[in-house]
C-alpha cells in the first residue's frame, strides 16, 4: 500500500500561506486616517488654482507626512514646488511619485522636464546591455518585482513537493519545474538589475549649492560643489552627515539637512 | 663665418680640429670638429680637456671612406657642442685623440665669448647649413642623470613644490625619447586624491625641441599639463601615473655581429629599407612628486572668507536702475581673476528689506588658453520690489588670499542706486517669473492646462490609491533569506525523498528494507543449522530470510512472496538469467520445506551462499 508523507505537504501549506503575505509587505495600503483626505486634497488643488503654492505645498505636504502618499499627492506637491522655484524638493517629490506609479505619463513627462531644465548630464553608460534593460523596466515598480520573485519561488517550491511526493505526475511537475525555472530566471535578472539601482537610498539635493566635503566635518576640505536639483546615492551615513555617490562615480560627505532622501 | 682649425700630420695621418663660429655670446653653441684622416681602424673618440665655464655633448661622429684610382683613402669626423657659460676668451689646448696604441694631440684652438645680449650671427656648419639651436634645458624640467642614459622616459615636473592650500601647482610630462616613439595616453591615471585637478587642452602651438642630455640628442615633448589644487595642508606625495608609448625600434636582420655591419663610402652597408622595423609598447614610469602645502594663516583671515586663493575682482551690477513696483530686477554679482574658481563659494545671496528675492543662477566660464586656469564666475539674483521708493543695493563683500603677497584682500563692490516708481493705477502687477523650463508637448490628461511653451503638467484633481514610499523589499536581507528558505525546504524534501525511495525507506517508520535485520538474523539461524539432523531448522530459517527479504524489498506481505508475485514485480528490473536464478533459489527452497528427502550437508551450504547471493543481487537492483 502507498503511504504519502503528510509532513511537507504541511510545511508547503504554511509557507504557501506566508509567502503572499510576506511578498506584498512592502506594498501593503496603509489604514485611512481620522481626517478627511480627500477633502483636504481638494481644498489644495483649489489652493493652486487660485495661485496660493505655497499654501497648496504646505496641505499636500501634511497629507503625504500622514500616510496619505498618493502618486497624485506628491506629483502635485512637486507642481506646487516648481511653481516656487523649489527645484530640489520639486525633483524629490516628482521621483516620489514616480515610485508609486512609474507608469504616470504627466509624472514621467514633469519629472523629465525638470531633469532637462537643470541640464543635467546624462548618466554615464554602465553597460550596453545592462542600461537598456534599466530602460525597460523603467515602467514596473520595485515592488512588483519583488512579488514577482516570491510567487517564482513559491511556485518552483511548489513544483519540487509535487514531483517528490505524486510519483504519477513527475513528468508534469518537472516540466512545470523547469518552465518556471526559465520565468524565474528573467525574474531574478530584472530583480539583481533593480536591486542595483536601489540598494542605496536615493536622495536629491534641496539647497542651492553644498560643498560635497572629503570627511563628515565642516573642518575636512571641500571636494567639488553640488547643485540644487542633483541625484545622489546615499551610501552611508555618520552623525549628520551622508556619504554620498554621484552617477558619474564621484563620492563624498553632505550635511544630511542639505539632502532629501528619496526613499527611506 | 668664423673658423679656427689646429692640424696636425703624423706620417700617413691627418688630424684637423676646429671650432665654428669662433666668437659667440654667453649661451650659444659652439661647434667643435676633429677630422682624422689616413687612419682606417682603431680610432676612439676624443677626449675634451676640463673645460671650466663650458658644458660639451657629443653630436656623434661620421665615417667616410673612397677609393679613387686604386687608391683608398679615409676619413672619421668626431663633432661635438661646447656652450660656453661665462664671458671670456678660451683655449681649448691638446685634444687627445686615441688611434691604436698611440694618443696624438690637436693644436690649440681659441673661443672669444661675448656677453649674452650680443647679437651674434647664427652658426652654420661645414656646410653651410645653421646649426640646430641646442637651448639649455629648464633646470626643472631635467632629468635626473641616471635617466639620460635610457633611450625613451617620461619626466613629470611641477613649476613649484611649496604651495598654499588651494593655490595651483602645474604639472608638466615631458617626453623624452632618441627613437620613433607615439605618445598612446596614460596606462596609470595620476592618483589625485587630496587635490582638484584642471586639465589644460592640449598645446596646438606646442613644437617638438631637440635637447642635448648625457651626450645624446634627445627630441622633447610636453605630452600633458594640468593644475593641481591641494584641499588640505600637510606633506603630500603627488603620484603621477605612468604613461603609455609606441616605440619604433629598428633592428638588423643579420645580427649586431654580421659583417655585413658596418658602412661603406660613408654609408651604411645595409639601406634602412632592409632593416626590420618593429613597434613595441612600452610603459614609462614617473616618479612621485612631494609638495609641501601650507595652510592659510589664521591671522587676518576675515569673517566669511569661504577659501578663495588667487588673485580677484569683484563686480556688482543690476539690468536696471529704475524699475516699476512690482517688476523685476536682476542682480549679477560677477567674480573674475585667476584662481580654482570651480571650487570658490560666492558671497551669499541678497535679501533686501521691501524686496521679494528669487532663486539665483550661477555660472561659470572657465579659460585656460594661457595656461592658467583663470575665468568668471557669476551669481544672478531676481528682486521684486514690493513698493516704491528709492533703495540702496549694499556693497558685498569677497575676500581671498593672494598667494603671491601673502595676504588676505577683501574687495568690495560699489553700492548701487535704485529707483521703484509705483505702478501706473489699475495695471496689475507681473506675476512671478516662471521658471524656465523647456517647451512642453501637447498634454495627455484633459485638466492640463494650455500654458504653451514652457510649463509643467497640471495638477491631478483626484487623489487615487494610496501607497505607501517604503524602503523596496529587494534591498533587505529578510527577504532573499524568506525566499531562500522555502526553496531550500523544497529541495530538502525532495531530495530526501528520492534518497528513500532509492534506499527503500519509509519515512514513517516502517522497517528498513535493507538486507539487514531480520534477514540477517534468518540467514545466521540458517547457517548455524547447517548440520546433519537440522534440515528443517534451516530450510525454515532460509526461507523467512529469502522470503521476508523479498516480502520487504517489494512491500509486499511475506505471505503473498511466491514465484508469481515476484516475477510479477520485478519484470523488466531484472535480467532472464537472473529471473531464472531467482525462480530456481524458491524452488529449492520449498522442495527442501515440504519434502522429507533428506539433503546433504554441502547441498545445504550450497543453497545457503546461493541465496546471499541472490538476495545481494535484487539488493542491489532498483525498484
Amino acid at each position: 500500500m502507498r503511504r504519502y508523507s503528510l509532513l511537507p505537504v504541511v510545511f508547503a501549506i504554511v509557507w504557501l500561506a506566508a509567502g503572499p503575505a510576506c511578498a506584498a509587505k512592502s506594498a501593503a495600503p496603509t489604514a485611512a486616517k481620522e481626517l478627511d483626505p480627500v477633502e483636504k486634497f481638494d481644498s489644495a488643488v483649489a489652493m493652486y488654482q487660485n495661485e496660493k503654492f505655497d499654501d497648496a505645498a504646505a496641505v499636500f505636504s501634511r497629507l503625504a507626512a500622514s500616510g496619505f502618499e498618493t502618486p497624485t499627492v506628491y506629483f502635485n506637491l512637486g507642481n506646487c514646488w516648481v511653481k516656487t522655484r523649489h527645484i530640489g524638493r520639486a525633483l524629490w517629490a516628482y521621483e516620489r511619485a514616480f515610485l508609486l506609479d512609474p507608469r504616470d505619463e504627466d509624472i514621467r513627462f514633469n519629472l523629465g522636464l525638470l531633469r532637462a531644465s537643470l541640464g543635467e548630464p546624462p548618466a554615464p553608460e554602465v553597460s550596453p546591455l545592462l542600461d537598456p534593460v534599466k530602460q525597460m523596466l523603467k515602467p514596473v515598480r520595485t515592488e512588483e518585482i519583488s512579488t514577482a520573485v516570491t510567487i517564482a519561488s513559491l511556485f518552483l517550491a511548489l513544483w519540487m513537493l509535487g514531483f517528490a511526493y505524486i510519483r504519477s505526475w513527475r513528468a508534469v511537475f518537472g516540466t512545470l519545474f523547469w518552465l518556471t525555472m526559465m520565468g524565474s530566471l528573467l525574474v531574478g535578472g530584472a530583480a539583481w538589475v533593480r536591486w542595483d539601482e536601489v540598494r542605496f537610498p536615493a536622495g536629491v539635493v534641496q539647497e542651492k549649492e553644498v560643498f560635497v566635503r572629503y570627511g563628515p566635518a565642516e573642518s575636512n576640505s571641500k571636494a567639488y560643489p553640488l547643485k540644487e536639483g542633483a541625484s545622489v546615492r546615499i551610501e552611508k551615513q555618520s552623525g549628520d552627515w551622508y556619504l554620498v555617490r554621484l552617477a558619474n562615480g564621484q563620492s563624498g560627505w553632505i550635511p544630511k539637512t542639505a539632502v532629501l532622501r528619496v526613499t527611506p | 663665418m668664423i673658423l679656427q682649425s689646429a692640424s696636425a700630420v703624423w706620417a700617413e695621418i691627418n688630424i684637423e680640429a676646429s671650432v665654428n663660429p669662433a666668437r659667440v655670446a654667453v649661451g650659444e653653441p659652439v661647434e667643435l670638429s676633429i677630422s682624422i684622416t689616413g687612419a682606417s681602424s682603431g680610432i676612439k673618440t676624443p677626449k675634451l680637456p676640463e673645460l671650466k665655464d663650458f658644458r660639451s655633448y657629443s653630436q656623434g661622429h661620421s665615417e667616410e671612406f673612397s677609393f679613387i684610382n686604386g687608391k683608398s683613402t679615409s676619413r672619421s669626423v668626431f663633432t661635438f657642442v661646447m656652450i660656453p657659460s661665462a664671458e671670456g676668451t678660451f683655449v681649448i689646448d691638446g685634444i687627445q685623440v686615441p688611434i691604436g696604441d698611440k694618443v696624438f694631440k690637436t693644436g690649440a684652438l681659441k673661443i672669444e665669448v661675448g656677453p649674452s645680449n650680443t647679437v651674434s650671427t647664427p652658426p652654420v656648419n661645414q656646410r653651410g647649413k645653421p646649426i640646430a639651436q641646442v637651448v639649455p634645458p629648464s633646470s626643472r624640467s631635467l632629468p635626473p642623470e641616471y635617466m639620460a642614459s635610457q633611450e625613451i622616459f617620461v619626466r613629470a615636473w611641477s613649476d613649484r613644490e611649496e604651495v598654499y592650500v588651494n593655490q595651483p601647482i602645474y604639472l608638466t610630462y615631458t617626453l623624452y625619447t632618441r627613437t620613433s616613439a607615439t605618445f598612446k595616453g596614460f596606462e596609470d591615471e595620476p592618483e589625485t586624491a587630496g587635490f582638484w585637478v584642471e586639465d589644460f587642452p592640449p598645446n596646438p602651438q606646442a613644437s617638438r625641441q631637440e635637447r642635448n642630455l648625457g651626450g645624446y640628442r634627445y627630441v622633447i615633448a610636453d605630452v600633458r599639463q594640468v593644475a593641481l589644487f591641494p584641499t588640505e595642508a600637510g606633506l603630500k606625495t603627488f603620484n603621477p601615473g605612468s604613461l603609455k608609448v609606441d616605440v619604433e625600434i629598428t633592428r638588423n636582420p643579420y645580427g649586431n655581429s654580421s659583417p655585413f655591419q658596418g658602412t661603406m663610402f660613408g654609408r651604411p652597408r645595409f639601406s634602412q629599407m632592409q632593416m626590420l622595423t618593429e613597434i613595441q609598447p612600452r610603459v614609462l614610469e614617473t616618479e612621485p612628486i612631494n609638495f609641501k602645502v601650507k595652510p592659510l594663516p589664521e591671522a587676518g583671515k576675515p569673517e566669511g572668507f569661504g577659501g578663495a586663493v588667487g588673485r580677484f575682482k569683484i563686480a556688482a551690477s543690476t539690468d536696471q536702475t529704475k524699475v516699476e513696483e512690482g517688476h523685476p530686477v536682476t542682480f549679477k554679482l560677477k567674480v573674475t581673476g585667476e584662481g580654482n574658481l570651480n571650487t570658490l563659494e560666492m558671497p551669499k545671496p541678497l535679501k533686501l528689506d521691501g524686496f521679494k528675492s528669487y532663486d539665483s543662477s550661477s555660472g561659470l566660464d572657465l579659460r585656460k588658453e594661457r595656461m592658467t586656469i583663470e575665468g568668471d564666475k557669476t551669481l544672478e539674483t531676481v528682486l521684486v520690489p514690493r513698493k516704491a521708493g528709492a533703495y540702496t543695493i549694499p556693497s558685498v563683500n569677497f575676500s581671498y588670499f593672494d598667494p603671491v603677497k601673502e595676504t588676505y584682500i577683501t574687495l568690495k563692490t560699489q553700492p548701487i542706486l535704485l529707483t521703484v516708481d509705483p505702478a501706473p493705477a489699475g495695471e496689475e502687477p507681473p506675476k512671478t517669473p516662471e521658471p524656465i523650463l523647456p517647451a512642453a508637448p501637447s498634454p495627455s490628461t484633459p485638466n492640463t492646462a494650455a500654458s504653451g511653451a514652457q510649463d509643467i503638467r497640471y495638477v491631478k484633481s483626484v487623489m487615487g490609491s494610496v501607497g505607501r514610499v517604503a524602503r523596496p523589499a529587494l534591498t533587505e536581507r529578510w527577504f532573499w533569506m524568506l525566499n531562500a528558505a522555502v526553496l531550500l525546504t523544497a529541495l530538502i524534501f525532495l531530495t530526501l525523498r528520492l534518497t528513500f525511495e532509492r534506499l527503500g525507506i519509509n519515512l514513517l517508520g516502517a522497517k528498513p528494507k535493507r538486507f539487514k535485520g531480520e534477514a540477517v538474523k534468518s540467514f545466521r539461524a540458517a547457517k548455524r543449522a547447517i548440520k546433519p539432523g537440522s534440515e528443517k531448522d534451516f530450510y525454515e530459517a532460509i526461507a523467512k530470510g529469502v522470503y521476508g527479504y523479498f516480502a520487504d524489498k517489494l512491500r509486499v506481505e511475506i505471505s503473498a512472496v511466491g514465484i508469481g508475485r515476484v516475477d510479477e514485480l520485478l519484470r523488466g528490473k531484472v535480467s532472464e538469467a537472473e529471473m531464472d536464478q531467482i525462480r530456481e533459489l524458491f524452488h529449492r527452497i520449498d522442495y527442501g520445506r515440504f519434502s522429507t528427502v533428506r539433503v546433504p550437508e554441502n547441498e545445504l551450504k550450497q543453497l545457503y551462499n546461493d541465496s546471499e547471493r541472490i538476495v545481494m543481487l535484487v539488493d542491489k537492483k532498483r525498484l
